[in-house]
């Protein structure tokens, strides 16, 4: 009879597992709390608090994930970037935003210049010291 | 969500000339749920903010992201050392005394000194040096600073939906006190050495040692974790050991 009993507790715990991890990752803020614990930790937490670490994520998830780990190493970063990637942001590049509205993204409220060696020309001129953002992807990215 | 805010684009527009570049690709996951429902984010996204000269020689740097008022307070100041800097018949000198002061003083204190203005040069009898231009922060909350310690309202779990929800999440205030006690002692070191860098001489080394986050490597430095359990041999990347064999 206990032994019963285990094996029904045992597989309620499996259940109710596999969906937690799911909503862990889709960084349901109400289930945020439950990864970060189980994130390791790191000597370092700067914006691990925003972002989660990509290596307590795949720690705990890479099984279940390996065919996508797979897909998204295999392609997406070994692609070649872009020479200047600011300038990219033109409006030549209009009809692209249009094809998939919903990748795109105003890079804020900020007026941009399309590459760094026109900010420190217009820095030249000005006097205005330049101000570099770097970041991994892109500031008119929906994913960056 | 922080170029969105009224106030802090119109300080960079009005004050600086700014642009964006990336370093490269953003890692995703993606989990497909079947019949085209399918779920994306992002893992890692670690930026920087540089203040540099017409020339491009690196000012200084500010790691990560930063709380709306720590970061403009912080290009406030980053404005004045530009300011300075210009003026100074060494600014390489200029820069890297401004480096080891800083430096110096988030190591003693847990603290940078705060950049003092002084619009007009003229009236600054003695040369403009690190001694005149620093002082140490005083009463930062006084001064309308703010830390996670500090901030009189953070919200615990924001709605991603409302920016002005999210500038007060708290997470951000913690990463901005990472980000300032941390990070940018790293910063002011690797800078205190090199005071002529531009970008391009210091951005690797400063995605690898202060973000964490090696840009040169495919796996951001988690190919071990990532394919340490990986049950698909023939889908495993060459390892660092095995690309520097062949090409040597």
């Amino acid at each position: 009879m206990a032994r019963q009993v285990l094996k029904k507790v045992a597989l309620l715990a499996i259940l109710m597992g596999i969906p937690s991890g799911i909503h862990a990752l889709a960084n349901e803020p109400a289930n945020a709390p439950a990864l970060r614990s189980n994130v390791s930790k790191l000597p370092d937490m700067s914006k691990s608090g925003i972002e989660l670490p990509v290596k307590g994520i795949i720690g705990d998830l890479r099984m279940s994930l390996s065919a996508d780990v797979k897909q998204k190493t295999g392609g997406a970063l070994k692609a070649p970037l872009p020479k200047n990637p600011a300038k990219t942001v033109d409006n030549s590049e209009k009809p692209a935003l249009k094809q998939a509205p919903s990748l795109k993204v105003e890079p804020g409220k900020v007026r941009w210049h399309k590459a760094i060696q026109t900010a420190m020309e217009a820095s030249s001129q000005s006097g205005k010291p330049v101000l570099l953002f770097q970041m991994m992807g892109r500031l008119d990215d929906r994913f960056c | 969500m922080l170029f969105s805010d009224e106030v802090i684009a119109r300080v960079i527009n009005d004050r600086f000339e700014p642009v964006w570049v990336s370093v490269r690709d953003v890692p995703t996951v993606t989990i497909d749920f079947g019949k085209g429902h399918k779920l994306t984010r992002t893992l890692h996204g670690n930026v920087a903010t540089y203040v540099l000269t017409a020339d491009g020689t690196i000012i200084d740097v500010l790691p990560g992201l930063y709380e709306s008022h720590q970061y403009l307070s912080q290009l406030n100041q980053l404005w004045w050392v530009h300011h300075y800097a210009v003026k100074t018949p060494e600014p390489a000198v200029f820069l890297a005394d401004y480096h080891n002061e800083q430096s110096k003083a988030i190591k003693t204190s847990g603290k940078a000194k705060v950049v003092k203005p002084f619009a007009d040069m003229s009236k600054m009898s003695i040369e403009i040096s690190t001694k005149t231009i620093l002082r140490s922060p005083v009463n930062l909350k006084a001064a309308g600073a703010t830390s996670a310690a500090t901030a009189p309202e953070m919200i615990e779990r924001p709605d991603f939906s409302k920016p002005h929800q999210l500038k007060h999440w708290r997470k951000i205030y913690e990463d901005t006190d990472v980000n300032e006690h941390q990070r940018r002692g790293q910063i002011h070191r690797i800078l205190a050495n090199r005071p002529n860098a531009k970008p391009d001489d210091v951005t690797k080394e400063i995605y690898r040692d202060v973000l964490h986050a090696d840009i040169d490597d495919p796996y951001l430095g988690l190919q071990e974790t990532l394919f340490r359990d990986y049950p698909f041999q023939e889908d495993r990347p060459p390892t660092p050991d095995k690309i520097s064999q062949k090409h040597g």
